[in-house]
């Protein structure tokens, strides 16, 4: 118990409150803007956090991300655009509800739907980590070679319409990540002469360019205006208890698959909400209200997206696999601070990780008292002017990116990453394997030799011991599924009807 | 604006034969027969599969190696080019005219660049690289380097 009471002195501490509630109004506020997602409201944060203790900098990272989650379904009812990609999958129908008049309760339930689904997440993650963490406990580079490879393996499946482009985006982020010496034989591979690669390529000032300045370079290419606010929100908790209780199972049903969505690597809140909301409407008793302004559907995805975010977690504490490209990033800064996630942390670190599950809790509660507040300020929000705030994004991460190492070079690698994400999204290729592949690659070859050395050369020794035989055949299981949908997607496609619209085809950055 | 996906295949597939010609000197482990170049040839050689499936797509969906141009208008096209030269010269010219110059040009031409009006975006530039610069190398210990303004460094 005395871990528990350690980690609420902890958390308690005034100091991680006040990064909480400046964390929670930033992330509002990057979560309303259009075109800024969580992901980036991670990615300005990593200077930050570098300043930070461990604890705190764990409490800004998920308190910004998870206002930012709720706070991008407010653009999306009251102007019809997602405020971040996570909020996309429903904005036509909360948009709906706001031309009946109704934007107090489609932000009602989106505000309660968000914290009911965080904690919801939460709550997995407390009962699931440590249990996952002691079977992991017992696993040898052999199971993690698989852990690792089923990781990258769903990250190409789930995250695009397109398994082929995720492949290559995941064996690009692979190649990336055998830059520099880190390799069994520390040999300097791709470098080229250049001293600065020795190290390999430093993840931080990449993902912050993959995530935001990416972004920024996409606001250049379209910049697209923001109609004004032209409805008035009312209560927003009038008549709430009712609707919830009415969808109740919908919520619950929602929370699970954004739960187990969240955990798979590689796919977050965004594709959680995409699937929620189609499984919504394909159950429903009245799926011919669906888009007319109904909630029942904004409940299941509101909740989906918000379970993912917390449910993340689980691979990225216990394994070291980000279930998500925000804890992609957040593995990153950890490894800076040199906590290296993992199931030892559970038993040398028990404090840490229960003063992770309260500040959770923490931010899931905080959604409604702040995100009301958010709501109420929606309007001048949204007009916040983007031409002066994206070139001051810009210059964050420039300077950002140079804090991390105080390393001209890594302005380097934060433009170039920049660019390539750009180019990747906009060419409908998906990041999140690519951000996988360069954090995981290292893993992966590191346990894969170990694993040869330590079996002779023998391959049969992968399959030797039942987990590893186990997470094997769901690997192969994994990729003989998906090749047969894609086969069979081939065929139907080269049948004369062609016109089917696919929601995951655009972006995948929660 | 977008690249056929035949083309994107074609230059991968050259980068990933170049990568597994180049792996090929890495050396072993001492007393095993792979090495460094193991892992880099499994990756390179799965992009090379993938790139050529590119290929092969790429050329049956009938679009042009470039296409879809007349939806882009030059406006944006302008604005993307300046951020990158922004981002390009910020880069090269921080160590030399130091982050006060440097950040300020950056932050003015790019508000204006998005439509910004010009007396909005100057004082805008100018504070906001005093903020920046009072967070990161007064509260944050960030050499930002001072240029040609080393000797009113303060």
């Amino acid at each position: 118990m005395s871990a528990l009471t350690t980690a609420f002195d902890m958390v308690l501490s005034s100091d991680v409150l006040i990064a909480m509630v400046g964390a929670a109004l930033f992330g509002l506020f990057v979560g309303a803007v259009p075109g800024l997602t969580a992901t980036m409201a991670t990615a300005l944060l990593v200077p930050v956090t570098f300043f930070l203790d461990p604890i705190p900098a764990v409490a800004v990272m998920v308190t910004a991300t998870a206002m930012a989650i709720f706070a991008g379904d407010i653009p999306g009812c009251l102007v019809r655009i997602p405020g971040t990609p996570a909020s996309a999958a429903y904005v036509d129908e909360s948009h709906a509800m706001t031309k009946n008049g109704q934007a107090h309760t489609a932000l009602g339930v989106a505000l309660v739907c968000a914290c009911l689904g965080g904690l919801f997440g939460t709550a997995v993650l407390i009962v699931a980590a440590p249990s996952l963490a002691e079977v992991a406990l017992q696993f040898s580079s052999v199971e993690y070679f698989w852990l690792v490879l089923l990781g990258l393996t769903c990250a190409v499946f789930v995250s695009g319409n397109s398994p082929l482009k995720g492949m290559v985006t995941l064996l690009l982020g692979l190649l990336l990540s055998g830059v520099g010496l880190q390799n069994p034989a520390a040999h300097p591979r791709f470098t080229f002469g250049n001293t600065d690669l020795l190290g390999g390529i430093t993840l931080i000032p990449a993902m912050i360019g993959l995530f935001a300045i990416s972004e920024i370079l996409r606001f250049a290419a379209s910049r697209e205006d923001i109609a004004k606010v032209k409805a008035q929100v009312g209560s927003v908790f009038k008549g709430m208890g009712k609707i919830i209780w009415r969808f109740k199972w919908q919520g619950l049903r929602g929370s699970v698959l954004g739960t187990a969505v969240g955990a798979l690597p590689g796919a977050g809140a965004d594709i959680a909400a995409w699937m929620s909301y189609a499984i919504s409407r394909k159950t429903s008793k009245q799926p011919e209200k669906f888009g007319t302004g109904h909630p029942e559907g904004l409940v299941e995805a509101g909740s989906s997206n918000s379970a993912a975010l917390s449910a993340a977690w689980i691979p990225a504490l216990v394994f070291g696999i980000p279930g998500d490209s925000i804890t992609a990033i957040v593995i990153g800064v950890l490894y800076m601070k040199s906590i290296n996630p993992g199931p030892m942390i559970f038993i040398t670190n028990p404090e840490s990780i229960y003063a992770v599950f309260i500040i959770f809790i923490l931010a899931s509660l905080l959604i409604l008292p702040l995100g009301w507040l958010c709501i109420k300020a929606a309007s001048s929000l949204l007009k916040t002017p983007r031409n002066i705030l994206m070139p001051i994004i810009l210059m964050f991460c420039l300077v950002g990116a140079f804090a991390i190492n105080n390393s001209p070079f890594d302005l380097w690698i934060l433009i170039g990453f920049g660019v390539l994400g750009w180019f990747l999204e906009s060419h409908g290729y998906p990041v999140a394997p690519a951000i996988l592949g360069l954090l995981l690659g290292g893993m992966l070859e590191e346990h894969f030799v170990t694993s040869m050395i330590k079996a002779e050369g023998n391959f049969w020794m992968f399959v030797d011991r039942p987990i590893a035989m186990g997470l094997a055949i769901v690997t192969l299981l994994v990729w003989l599924g998906s090749l047969a949908m894609s086969l069979r997607r081939a065929h139907q496609r080269s049948q004369p009807k062609e016109i089917h619209h696919d929601p995951s085809a655009t972006r995948h950055t929660a | 604006m977008k690249v056929n996906d035949g083309l994107i295949g074609l230059v991968l597939l050259l980068v990933s034969l170049a990568t597994l010609w180049h792996v090929q000197d890495f050396p072993n482990i001492p007393g095993q027969t792979y090495g460094a170049s193991l892992f880099p040839t499994v990756a390179a050689a799965g992009l090379a599969i993938c790139s050529i499936l590119l290929i092969i797509s790429g050329l049956r969906s009938g679009h042009g190696l470039i296409y879809g141009s007349q939806v882009t208008p030059t406006r944006s096209l302008t604005a993307l080019f300046i951020t990158a030269a922004v981002l390009v010269g910020y880069a090269l010219l921080v160590d030399y005219l130091g982050f006060y110059i440097t950040a300020s040009l950056a932050l003015i031409v790019l508000m204006v660049t998005y439509g910004a009006k010009l007396k909005l975006a100057v004082p805008l530039g100018l504070t906001v690289t005093v903020v920046i610069h009072l967070a990161f190398y007064k509260l944050l210990g960030v050499p930002l380097p001072w240029g040609l303004l080393e000797n009113y460094a303060w």
